[in-house]
């Protein structure tokens, strides 16, 4: 056995696993919150990559100003979704809400498809230099994706967790009716939630661009990968994601160098249908 | 303190209440009793702004609150133990009495208040770090309450807290709404369970089918034909 072609692979999917874990993390949110399903997450962190490659190749702005400018930006488009797209439909059936962002996530694909044509775009990073690590091949771009969501998927949970607006966030996930009487606004909590969401959605869209191009189609993979991840998970629980997400990604890494790289996308949905099967509450679900 | 009037309410095209007034003055105590589906519970959610009545006003205080939304109406001081309890059953005792307080903006107000409230049930205080989800059925009601009081409402809105309980329980329970009441709370108290309701209550209304039908001192509601076949089985 090779160790030095296992290291790599587990570097691989360590960047791969992190990009899972901030988005599962984002649409574990979205439904453990509001029991949304919003299939338009994958398109807000497209919309974060092309946005990130317009504003530094049009703007002449630099990696990171541009990521933080398009991660505010995005945040804030994360209100209209709720007032336009989730909130005009919750009092109907959970398919209305469904639709209503599948409809979101196909203006979104093919506006973009207009205004940036489907070719790949690459965005210019600064400091992408190449370390050797052992026998491992590892770029600074890639270190400073994985600090990046680990850094974000923490301060999430931290304020979830310690946050008085965190602590209402979840008591209104638990018992909507229950947190309206003890005079939540949970208008409001709908508004943050999806604003973190989308914010955390637009930051995996910048980070992406790290260790690959920015393309219009790389939203409807990411959100089935996303969706396994949260499935696997146990759907809502922001935890639990992250060490499926981890998880998977480097599994994945590690199938496809091992086995068949022509089935490692088969992998995830294996992976997803034998949980399924034996757990259908996902592996840290409640029942 | 609260005044409803004529009060028309629909779940879609279906009317559940009809021309509803009741009022109650400042500290008083005093009961809706009424069969399952008679309204009791749309009532309470219309007070609370979570049901908008067709027609009709909800005043409190003075102030008309039938158009305000529902943390509006917490924030002028109505408390709500719904019939479901609807608990967060994932948080702990403590949490949920800290969301009860969550408009308190001091760290002193608050720990004066979650000593006060705890004061009314210490079965909670030897639990404050056990999930919600896994306490019994009186406990949860206990702490249903104990959550609304962390807002130190100005008036309570009791829906069936004797439901499900065991006799012993309810006597606990009657006991400390009594407390409350006797410590300056106003409260509304809806029950199926009319002999509870008739004990602690000064002052009575009985709905049948969305209408209110009888009203007036709990003595002469007690003394009415239609109570005593209907909910006493005398
Ligand atoms: N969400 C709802 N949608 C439609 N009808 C309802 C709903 N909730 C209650 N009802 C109906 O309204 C009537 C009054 O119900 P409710 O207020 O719960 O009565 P109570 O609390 O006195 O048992 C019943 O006929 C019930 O079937
Ligand atoms: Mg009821």
């Amino acid at each position: 056995m090779n160790w030095d072609i296992v290291f790599q692979q587990l570097w691989n999917g360590l960047l791969n696993g992190s990009i899972y874990v901030i988005f599962a993390a984002g649409l574990s949110l979205v439904f453990g919150v509001m029991r949304v399903i919003n299939m338009a997450h994958g398109e807000l962190t497209m919309l974060g990559a092309m946005l990130l490659f317009t504003v530094t190749s049009g703007l002449g702005l630099g990696y990171f100003t541009g990521a933080a400018l398009v991660v505010i930006l995005m945040a804030l488009a994360g209100f209209l979704v709720n007032r336009v797209t989730v909130r005009p439909f919750l009092g109907h059936s959970e398919l209305v809400v469904i639709l209503s962002t599948v409809a979101l996530s196909f203006m979104l694909l093919n506006g973009s498809l207009v205004v940036w044509g489907s070719e790949p775009k690459g965005v210019d990073e600064p400091f992408n230099e190449i370390v050797k690590v052992g026998g491992v091949y590892v770029t600074t771009a890639g270190m400073l994706l994985v600090g990046v969501c680990f850094t974000a998927v923490l301060g999430l949970y931290l304020m979830l967790t310690h946050t008085k607006l965190g602590k209402k966030t979840r008591a209104t996930g638990q018992n909507l009716l229950g947190a309206r009487l003890i005079g939540i606004n949970t208008t409001a909590v709908y508004d943050t939630t999806l604003i973190v969401a989308s914010g955390l959605a637009a930051l995996a869209g910048v980070l992406i661009v790290l260790v690959s191009a920015a393309s219009p189609n790389l939203g409807q993979p990411l959100l089935i990968t996303g969706f396994a991840v949260v499935i696997v998970a146990g759907m809502g629980n922001v935890a639990g994601a992250v060490a499926v997400g981890l998880f998977l990604g480097v599994t994945e890494a590690l199938f496809g160098q091992f086995i068949s790289t022509y089935y490692r996308q088969g992998y995830l949905y294996v992976v997803m249908i034998i949980v399924l099967l034996l757990r259908p509450q996902g592996l840290f679900g409640r029942r | 303190m609260l005044e409803i009037d004529s009060l028309n309410v629909s779940y879609g095209r279906v009317q559940v209440l009809f021309d509803v007034s009741i009022s109650l003055g400042e500290g008083e105590l005093v009961t809706v009793i009424g069969a399952n589906g008679a309204g009791k519970t749309t009532l309470l959610l219309t007070v609370s702004g979570v049901l908008r009545p067709q027609t009709g006003t909800i005043t409190l205080a003075g102030e008309r609150i039938d158009n305000l939304r529902p943390h509006e109406i917490v924030g002028l001081g109505v408390g709500h133990v719904p019939q479901g309890k609807e608990l967060f059953p994932a948080m702990t005792v403590l949490e949920n009495l800290e969301m009860g307080a969550h408009r308190v903006k001091a760290d002193k107000e608050y720990r004066e208040r979650l000593e006060r409230v705890l004061g009314y049930f210490p079965r909670l205080s030897e639990r404050v770090r056990q999930r919600a989800g896994t306490l019994s059925g009186g406990e949860q009601q206990m702490l249903a309450i104990a959550r609304a009081l962390m807002a130190a409402p100005r008036l309570l809105l009791l829906d069936e807290p004797s439901a499900g309980l065991a006799p012993i329980i309810v006597d606990q329970l009657a006991e400390i709404i009594l407390d409350l009441n006797r410590a300056g709370l106003t409260v509304l108290l809806v029950e199926q369970n009319a002999f509870l309701a008739l004990e602690l209550a000064r002052r009575a209304y009985v709905m049948e089918s969305g209408i209110v039908v009888e009203s007036g001192e709990t003595g002469s509601v007690l003394e009415s034909d239609l109570v005593r076949r209907a909910y006493l089985g005398l």
